[in-house]
């Protein structure tokens, strides 16, 4: 959804096809030489033995997004109606967190559900959206990655880039805050932005709500002591022991004795408290996106022939088996855009049955769907966009095997699906499934084809209907004629098995009453019949037994 | 054609829990329409709803057999019918082993299970899809010449086929057929709630349910034409002919009393004669008044007639054992006020001191069995169950069961979550209904909650949970119904387990209890009787004299003036709210006021508007008067105003011409119309009957209108004389020795509706010294201490510590007796606390001396190490930091936060000053003002209460350093300021004084929450809650 021109190298130009990659940094873990940690004969924030250099070695700027769970949802376009996302479930929903009209009614996060609604009986309430949330706070992620290669995720609701080298780039430190929280702002993000030499203080502070920029490492001490250990996220048992002991903010924490405070609050809180205040180093691991393939190509001339284009997407395709075979992945779809002159971008796209790295495999797909294609005008551009790369299925063996056998002869079932899917389109090959249902109309349905595989396997065991069920069925129940009260089709039936009633379905306002007989035409012909039970007590032909 | 004659004998009821989809009455009752022979009800491995069953077959007329269907481990499917009384014992004990092998709501049973049980008992075999003739063949070698093939033709569309199968396995086996009809409902309209009962069963909606739902509607009570096309005329005729063989009757049951109650030599009626001799002169040891002997003579003569003596003789032992190990217990219900009861020890209702009448609760005409319920300590009562399960085994006691049934917001529940809706949405919807005697929906709120009346979901949603109201849902334990047999319990009903492990329950509720005229002793746990307990060892340890409860001063005038000026925090029953704005205008002055006042202020009398004209008419301002001298006899003691539930009853016999037995129902009816309505004849009868005897429309209307108040809380006179009796015993405890109650109320909670802080308060109120919780000085209970003067202080126990645990305070407790603790690290030692229990010490402030201000203490004892075996007694030395002594509002609310009260001042008198410059005045100040003025006010908020009874109305009681002040906040205020009204810890609020005797009321006109006043207080930075 964010552009990233900015952050990706140029183009070469000596090559007739340039490719462009979402670019990531190469390590996945930032270590930081560690700074040695003295003794402290004292108070945890007060260390006489090190002296701090004058300026910090690194800037951590952190956003913090205190209604990511709100923003994570697709919201009503009714402003005036309060909304809130809960967590939990049963006598345990608890308010995660709240829209301001919400908040204007009296609801706070961590209210219980009943508590709120008494407050705000029109409260839109929604269920939290855990997975939502990590995509929305990933999607930031990628594009914060213009100001920084440097960008860690802190799940569930705040992100830290580390910002040093990029200041000189975007006018320094406030301003970069600035057009961080405006962008963000204007995307409908409500965020809080914090700069400061170390990680954790900037989280702290960020989740308190300041918007503090502190560059100088003498500084910090200074800005972190009034701020109150309820905005830490430590555990509740930790923060009732510190309130029972009198103290309020991270200052009073610093002062007191390293040893005591370790034998009470154990070393990992003291740990936090160095990192904040820059005593010991913080290891960030970088956030690194699901990858895809990019590539862009402009011919030298415009290309009208199919053939021709067919010529100049092999060497795009075979760059990215490359690409995925340097990965050990494989994609399960594929995007080409032609542009054209005047008239809009055709949009090609191939999907896959089984994730797949072979460029050759993925090539015969391109050509059946170019074989039935025709271009409104010739392509000027052409670009190619790959689905997230997957890990390939070793199962299968496509890895050891792709290099020897011919992708025809290996593909099986799912290249035969691609092919016919290729050839007639996606939506024309499906699977069929047996639905667990009484109404015949309702007892079958269309499917992905995978998913038909699986579901024919699950539903075997479960008891059908006993009696026989014809093969054919009519999309529309079609009317019999009557007369003397007794059905005809092509001339008059005889009953040969029933009825059988099925009388079912008022949960979704299609009630069925019918009673169903086999029986058998002037030609010899089985049908499947039945009465609606209903007045006015017609007769219907529903299906044929082969 | 000719009807045919039919009797079904696969029937399953709602008792079948989320199987069944009609009530058994509806089963009978349609059976009976179609002209049905007879009709067997046979829930799955239950007799749950066989009683039920036979009341309504009985007043239907219609034969009734009784059975069960069963599924065994291995698959085997059959129906068992019970023959004769023996073969019904011996149905009901095969499912009581089925029952007793499985967890609560599940049975388990095997073929080795079948080998030697169901004595004469009929068998109809319900084969499978695909019949297996080898379980057919087992079956017919163990029930031979009394096993049936059951044929269930059900319209699946290969019936001939199935019918023709079926009939030649019969023939093949020697196994003759029946037709049976695997009845689920009674009419085929049931067919959708019989699919969400399906869907509810497994958990998932309709919608996804698939095949486990049937394909249609038959399994319901078909109409015999329709039998008679569907099935051959012999499989007919097998029913009639299985239907007669099955003459059991659930009338033959008769309760066999206990006989070990009867020493050798001795009748019951001898027995009971002489146990009320020996109490008669127990009670007065100079002789009784003869009216008292003449009471007791025609008491037992009654007693006699009826045979009701080995229920007297069962109370009296359950009253002895308690009385043996020191349990406070006490009688009340009809039986109990008897001057019997009295001798035996059951109750301590003086007859000659009362104006009680024995026959008013028991009598000839109406034939129901006598009512006595015992209360006993609510801590000790589960000594006595054990009692009556050591004396008369698990074979032959057992608790009564509770049916709990769909009420409107757990039926909306599942109906909801059926129809495929989700948690949140089912939630708000089940707020949006409104439920009165049917199910109304309003359709502002509906919209509100944001749905659409007018949809199809919803409208289903509505007609299918009004449907499913008042289903049974699962049985649970009655609060204390005792069933005790003769001989083995499970031959009389099914015994089943209960939740709690090492229960077990039977299948039948109170009600059917009743309806078969089985006996039952209630025993139920009452917390003031712990406390009065209490408060009499108490006073017995220091005042050096031993009480009982029968010691006590009766009439008592400072006694009663206590009472009238509603000076009753505490006291049993008279201490609510509704009740202290009762008693200056009652002004009880005798032992009857106070059986009235118990029972007025109840749901009962106050709808049916019966509060004022009984206080006008006591004060003297309407004069009083009756109908008829009928209704003068039943009305004269209440002034003519009816009070009582007998009353009522009494009234529906003299006044409206109801048969005694007949008002017997309208009682229950009235117990339960709630859930499950049918008031509704009643009503016109009620109606109808007394303006035929000419008394205005007007009076019926009301007593119809109080009739459906006691539907929510029915309050007997004979309950109301033995609550009477605590009342008067707690309320003299409270004004002679206040330290003893409040330390016996402090060491019964919870119980009451005054939290431990306000009975603190009440102490100190009335003179009481109380001292903190002390490491040095605290036992886990409160106790009593001895002051210099020689009287009494209370010293607040560690078990109003949170998060001291109680094996850690006796170890302190017991580690102090051997030496004073040193330091902290002494008594962590010493007393083996683990760091927990110290920091809620320490959070207490209950270190005191060991460890200096209480920010220090818990400083100190959050580093204190679990001992070393090798470094025993030494001690880490670490230097203890600069901790800021925490300020009086700090110390205040950490003492509400831990020991839930405070011996400091009250935080809002550190909140005076500023209210005065706010022109707030205190609760003190307030009592000085005229009614009518307009005033501003403000306190912590200790009580909202929302009366069903009281139109919308909420009730709430602020606390300041002065005392209480009472709120009314009308709906429309309420409404408009829900958010303060709701929310606020420290509320505000402006309004009109208003003034009633010596009652006091503010009439909320505006609120605003002040509670960021007391995060204020608390600390100097930010409260993070």
């Amino acid at each position: 959804m964010f552009a990233c021109a900015a952050a990706c190298p140029s183009l070469t130009p000596n090559h007739r096809c340039a490719f462009m990659m979402m670019k990531t940094p190469a390590a996945t873990l930032d270590l930081f030489a560690p700074l040695p940690v003295p003794p402290a004969p004292r108070g945890i924030g007060v260390a006489p033995g090190t002296r701090h250099k004058p300026t910090a070695r690194q800037l951590w700027l952190a956003v913090h997004f205190p209604q990511l769970a709100l923003e994570a949802l697709e919201r009503d376009t009714d402003a005036r109606q309060p909304h809130a996302v809960i967590d939990g479930s049963g006598s345990a929903q608890r308010v995660a967190a709240c829209d301001r009209a919400a908040a204007r009614a009296g609801v706070r996060p961590g209210m219980a559900l009943n508590a709120a609604l008494a407050l705000a009986p029109r409260l839109a309430a929604r269920a939290r959206q855990m997975r939502a949330e990590e995509r929305l706070l990933e999607r930031c992620a990628a594009w914060a990655a213009q100001f920084t290669p440097c960008v860690s995720l802190e799940p569930p609701d705040a992100l830290l880039l580390e910002v040093k080298g990029s200041l000189g780039l975007f006018d320094g430190a406030a301003r970069l805050c600035e057009r961080i929280s405006a962008e963000l702002g204007h995307r409908g993000l409500q965020v809080a932005v914090t700069l400061t030499p170390t990680p954790r203080a900037s989280l702290w502070l960020a989740r308190a709500g300041r918007n503090t920029v502190i560059i100088e490492p003498a500084a910090l001490i200074g800005a972190l002591a009034t701020l109150p250990i309820g905005a830490l996220g430590w555990p509740q048992e930790s923060l009732a022991l510190l309130t029972a002991m009198g103290l309020g903010t991270v200052g009073d924490c610093l002062r007191l004795p390293r040893d005591g405070w370790a034998r009470r609050f154990g070393v990992d809180l003291l740990e936090e408290l160095d990192r904040a205040t820059g005593r010991a180093p913080e290891v960030r691991r970088s956030y690194r996106r699901a990858q895809r393939f990019h590539a862009r190509f402009e011919p030298m001339a415009e290309i009208s022939e199919i053939e021709q284009l067919a010529a100049v997407l092999e060497p795009l395709l075979a760059a990215l088996g490359r690409f995925l075979r340097s990965r050990q992945g494989g994609i399960t779809s594929l995007m080409l855009g032609f542009r054209h002159r005047a008239a809009a971008e055709s949009i090609l796209r191939v999907g896959l049955a089984a994730p797949s790295a072979d460029a050759r495999h993925l090539m015969a797909l391109v050509r059946a769907r170019l074989d039935r294609y025709t271009l409104p005008e010739p392509v000027t551009q052409i670009r190619l966009r790959s689905g997230p790369v997957l890990p390939l299925d070793f199962e299968s063996g496509s890895v050891f095997r792709s290099r020897r056998a011919a992708p025809d002869a290996a593909g099986g079932v799912p290249r035969l699906v691609e092919r016919l899917r290729a050839r007639f389109g996606e939506d024309a090959v499906f699977g069929v499934c047996l639905v667990p249902e009484h109404r015949p109309e309702v007892a079958w349905r269309a499917v992905p084809l995978d998913a038909a595989a699986e579901g024919g396997r699950g539903r075997r065991e479960s008891a059908g209907p006993s009696v026989a069920r014809p093969l054919w069925m009519l999309t529309q129940p079609a009317p019999l004629k009557v007369v003397d009260g007794a059905p005809r089709y092509r001339g008059p039936l005889s009953l040969e098995t029933g009825p059988e009633r099925i009388e079912t379905g008022w949960w979704d306002g299609r009630d069925v009453a019918r009673d169903y007989y086999v029986a058998r035409d002037a030609r010899g012909a089985r049908l499947w019949i039945y009465r609606d039970r209903r007045p006015p007590r017609g007769w219907f032909w529903h299906g044929i037994f082969g | 054609m000719q009807a045919v004659a039919y009797a079904e004998l696969h029937t399953l009821s709602n008792f079948t829990f989320l199987r069944g989809a009609s009530h058994p009455a509806e089963l009978v009752a349609r059976a009976r329409e179609l002209g049905y022979r007879a009709l067997a009800i046979t829930d799955e491995c239950s007799l749950a709803g066989v009683v039920r069953a036979h009341m309504a077959a009985k007043e239907h007329g219609l034969p009734l057999v009784v059975g069960a269907e069963f599924r065994l481990g291995d698959g085997l499917r059959f129906v068992a019918l019970a023959t004769d009384r023996q073969g019904y014992g011996a149905l009901s004990s095969f499912i009581t082993r089925g029952r007793r092998a499985a967890d609560k709501g599940s049975y388990l049973l095997t073929r080795a299970d079948l080998e030697d049980a169901l004595d004469r008992c009929l068998l109809l075999w319900l084969p499978g899809q695909l019949p297996d003739a080898a379980e057919g063949r087992w079956l017919r070698e163990r029930f031979a010449g009394r096993l049936w093939l059951a044929v269930e033709l059900l319209t699946s569309g290969n019936d001939r086929r199935r019918l023709g199968a079926l009939e030649r396995l019969g023939a093949e086996l020697a196994i003759p057929c029946v037709a049976s009809g695997d009845v689920h409902m009674h009419v085929r309209g049931r067919r959708a709630l019989q699919d969400v009962l399906t869907a509810v069963r497994l958990g998932i909606p309709v919608a996804a349910v698939g095949l486990a739902l049937y394909p249609n509607g038959e399994r319901h009570l078909r109409p015999l034409e329709r039998l008679a096309d569907l099935y051959p005329r012999p499989l007919i005729d097998a029913t009639l002919e299985i239907a007669e063989r099955c003459h059991f009757s659930l009338d033959e049951l008769r309760y066999e009393y206990p006989e070990e109650l009867v020493p050798p030599g001795e009748t019951p009626a001898s027995h009971l004669a002489r146990l009320t001799g020996e109490g008669l002169r127990r009670r007065w040891p100079l002789g009784a008044p003869p009216e008292v002997e003449e009471l007791i003579a025609h008491e037992l003569a009654l007693i006699r007639e009826l045979g009701y003596e080995p229920y007297f003789l069962t109370v009296h032992d359950l009253v002895r054992f308690a009385r043996g190990a020191g349990i406070l217990c006490q009688g009340r219900g009809s039986a109990a006020n008897s001057a019997v009861c009295y001798c035996l020890g059951v109750t301590e209702v003086d007859p000659a001191r009362s104006q009680l009448l024995f026959e008013r609760f028991i009598s000839r005409e109406r034939n129901e069995p006598p009512d006595i319920d015992i209360d006993f300590e609510h801590e000790r009562r589960e000594e006595v169950i054990q009692y009556v399960y050591r004396k008369y085994g698990r074979e032959r006691a057992a608790i009564a069961a509770t049916v709990i049934t769909y009420h409107s917001k757990s039926a909306l529940r599942d109906v909801g979550r059926a129809l495929g809706l989700d948690e949140l949405q089912v939630d708000r919807l089940a707020r949006a209904v409104v439920w009165t005697d049917g199910l109304a929906l309003d359709e502002r709120r509906i919209r509100e909650a944001g749905f659409d009346p007018v949809n199809a979901l919803i409208a289903r949603l509505v007609a299918l949970t009004r449907e499913l109201l008042g289903f049974p849902r699962h049985l649970s334990q009655h609060v204390g119904g005792f069933v005790i047999a003769r001989g083995r319990l499970d031959e009389l009903v099914p015994v089943e387990n209960a939740a709690m492990p090492e229960r077990t329950v039977i299948e039948w509720d109170k009600d059917d209890l009743d309806d078969l005229g089985l006996l039952k002793v209630d025993l139920l746990g009452l917390g003031m009787l712990s406390a009065i307990r209490r408060a009499l060892a108490l006073i017995g340890a220091h005042r050096g004299r031993t009480l009982t409860m029968a010691d006590i001063e009766p009439d008592d005038k400072d006694v009663y003036d206590m009472i009238c000026r509603a000076d009753t925090m505490g006291v049993f029953q008279i201490e609510s709210r509704a009740q202290m704005a009762m008693l200056p205008r009652l002004r009880p002055r005798n032992y009857y006021d106070l059986v009235i006042e118990v029972a007025i202020i109840r749901p009962g009398p106050i709808q049916g508007d019966m509060v004022h004209p009984y206080l006008r008419r006591r004060a003297g301002e309407e004069p009083v008067s009756y109908p008829s001298a009928a209704v003068r006899r039943v009305l004269e003691r209440t002034l003519g105003i009816p009070i009582f539930q007998e009353q009522v009853m009494q009234l529906a016999v003299v006044a409206a011409g109801f048969a005694p037995g007949e008002a017997d129902r309208l009682r229950r009816a009235m117990a339960a119309w709630k859930r499950r309505g049918g008031l509704g004849p009643f009503e016109q009868r009620l109606v109808e009957g007394m303006r035929q005897r000419g008394y205005s429309v007007e009076f019926a209307r009301q007593i119809f209108n109080q009739i459906l108040g006691f539907g929510e809380y029915g309050f007997p006179e004979s309950h109301a004389a033995s609550f009477a009796l605590l009342v008067y015993v707690s309320a003299w405890l409270k004004r002679h020795e206040p330290a003893a109650f409040a330390c016996a109320l402090l060491n019964s909670q919870p119980m009451g509706f005054y939290a431990p802080a306000q009975l603190v308060r009440d102490a100190r109120a009335h003179g009481v010294e109380v001292r903190p919780v002390d490491i040095a000085a605290s036992d886990w209970d409160s106790t009593l201490e001895r002051r210099a003067d020689g009287e009494v202080a209370l010293r607040l126990g560690f078990s109003l510590v949170k998060g001291l645990s109680q094996a850690g305070a006796l170890r302190v407790v017991a580690a102090r007796a051997d030496a004073p603790f040193a330091n902290t690290q002494d008594l962590a030692l010493r007393a083996a606390l683990e760091r927990r229990d110290l920091g809620a010490l320490a959070a207490a402030g209950a270190l005191g001396e060991l460890a200096g201000h209480r920010h220090r203490a818990v400083w100190s004892v959050a580093g204190v190490e679990p001992p070393l075996p090798l470094l025993r007694g030494t001690e880490i030395a670490e230097g203890i930091p600069l901790l800021r002594a925490p300020s009086e509002a700090q110390d205040i609310i950490a003492d509400y936060r831990s020991v839930g009260l405070t011996l400091g001042r009250h935080p809002l008198a550190l909140l005076r000053e500023r209210f005065a410059r706010e022109r707030i005045s205190s609760a003190a100040e307030l009592g000085s003002l005229a009614g009518g003025t307009p005033v501003r006010t403000a306190g912590l908020v200790i009580t909202r209460q929302r009366p069903m009874s009281a139109s919308g109305v909420t009730f709430v009681t602020l606390e300041d350093e002065t005392g209480h002040v009472n709120l009314i906040v009308w709906l429309q205020v309420a409404e408009r300021q829900r958010r303060a009204l709701i929310e606020a810890r420290l509320l505000e609020v402006h309004g009109r004084l208003q003034r009633e005797g010596d009652v006091l009321h503010v009439v909320v006109q505006g609120m605003r929450d002040r509670s960021a006043l007391l995060g204020a207080l608390q600390s100097r930075s930010r409260d993070f809650h």
